[in-house]
């Protein structure tokens, strides 16, 4: 089907990687309802990708929580120091398990309709 | 099923274009205004890429002609209001893509130089997508910010200018990417309104 005069006539002003930013049009199937594959080859990593994408919100509300109340000087100097340590090896544990099931930072999201990404 | 694609204005004729499944098009009057629509066999429609596509370009070929958005007399008041608001307007869309973002996270030898160092990071963005955000913001009818999401992306907006400004517009995205040469900024449009059509509340 032909998509009229194509998206370089929608393009107003480009600078960089444009790859990277096209990547996402063939992400087009996001717009659609997605599904945990249910077959036993891939179950277990569906799981893992809707549990880590939970997992990744919490660990990211929680940090942006932690760095407001820093700027804001409502945190003391062992709270810092001890939050920085958990968000940390959180950090770290997650790469872990992401290399474990073969995801990427990208896989780690979820298309909510209207309302836009998860993350 | 009936499909509806756009309220028009100074609807010349309708566009050659066919409708989703192949459907033609047709025009019909609803309490004033003029919708253009198609009848549809498949009752729920079937989102696929297809139907996406046919909409897309039977809207495109509307805002052509310069025929989105309606002012209508008739409609409801907060209808007429939102589509009065749109007319001679488009809607151009901007994306900032950081590499930087994509990085491992911040490396640290204890918590607190960890916090810091997160700290200063979300500063520098914050200012990087302000010192583009407050001048187009200037120079549109209404933005609407989406969420940073996965893939580095730090911006990424709509924003409704009226159709004789868009080459301004587009010259202030220019002359920010020209000083921050190590991002990614697109711009792309003119597209019909699509995030300003909702409610009111769905602008900033």
């Amino acid at each position: 089907m032909s998509t009229g005069g194509g998206i370089a006539e929608k393009l107003l002003s480009a600078q960089g990687d444009l790859v990277a930013v096209a990547g996402g049009l063939e992400q087009l199937d996001d717009v659609f309802p997605r599904r945990v594959h249910a077959d036993p080859e891939t179950v277990e990593r569906g799981l893992a990708q809707l549990v880590l994408t939970l997992i990744e919100l919490l660990r990211q509300l929680m940090e942006r929580q932690a760095l407001r109340r820093m700027e804001a000087g409502a945190l003391d100097d062992d709270q810092i120091e001890r939050l920085g340590q958990t968000f940390m090896k959180l950090a770290e544990r997650m790469d872990e398990l992401k290399e474990e099931f073969g995801l990427t930072d990208a896989d780690l999201n979820l298309d909510l309709g209207p309302l836009g990404n998860l993350l | 099923m009936i499909h509806l694609y756009a309220f028009a204005k100074n609807l010349r004729s309708l566009p050659v274009e066919r409708g989703v499944e192949g459907s033609p098009l047709e025009v019909c009057e609803v309490e004033g205004a003029t919708a253009v629509v198609s009848r549809l066999q498949a009752t729920p429609l079937q989102t696929t890429h297809e139907a996406l596509i046919r909409h897309g370009l039977v809207v495109e070929a509307l805002l052509d002609q310069d025929g989105i958005a309606a002012a209508a007399r008739r409609l409801r008041p907060d209808v007429r209001s939102r589509l009065d608001s749109l007319e001679g307007c488009v809607e151009v869309g901007v994306r900032v893509v950081d590499p930087r973002r994509e990085e491992p996270a911040v490396r640290a030898p204890d918590g607190t130089g960890y916090m810091h160092a997160e700290l200063e990071l979300s500063r520098a963005r914050d200012r990087m997508v302000r010192a583009l955000h407050a001048p187009l913001d200037e120079n549109a009818s209404a933005s609407a910010v989406g969420a940073p999401g996965a893939g580095g992306v730090v911006h990424t907006a709509s924003y409704l200018v009226r159709r004789e400004a868009v080459p301004a517009f587009t010259r202030l995205v220019d002359g920010y990417a020209a000083t921050h040469p190590q991002l990614t900024v697109v711009c792309t449009g003119p597209w019909a309104p699509y995030s300003f059509a909702g409610e009111a509340e769905a602008a900033a």
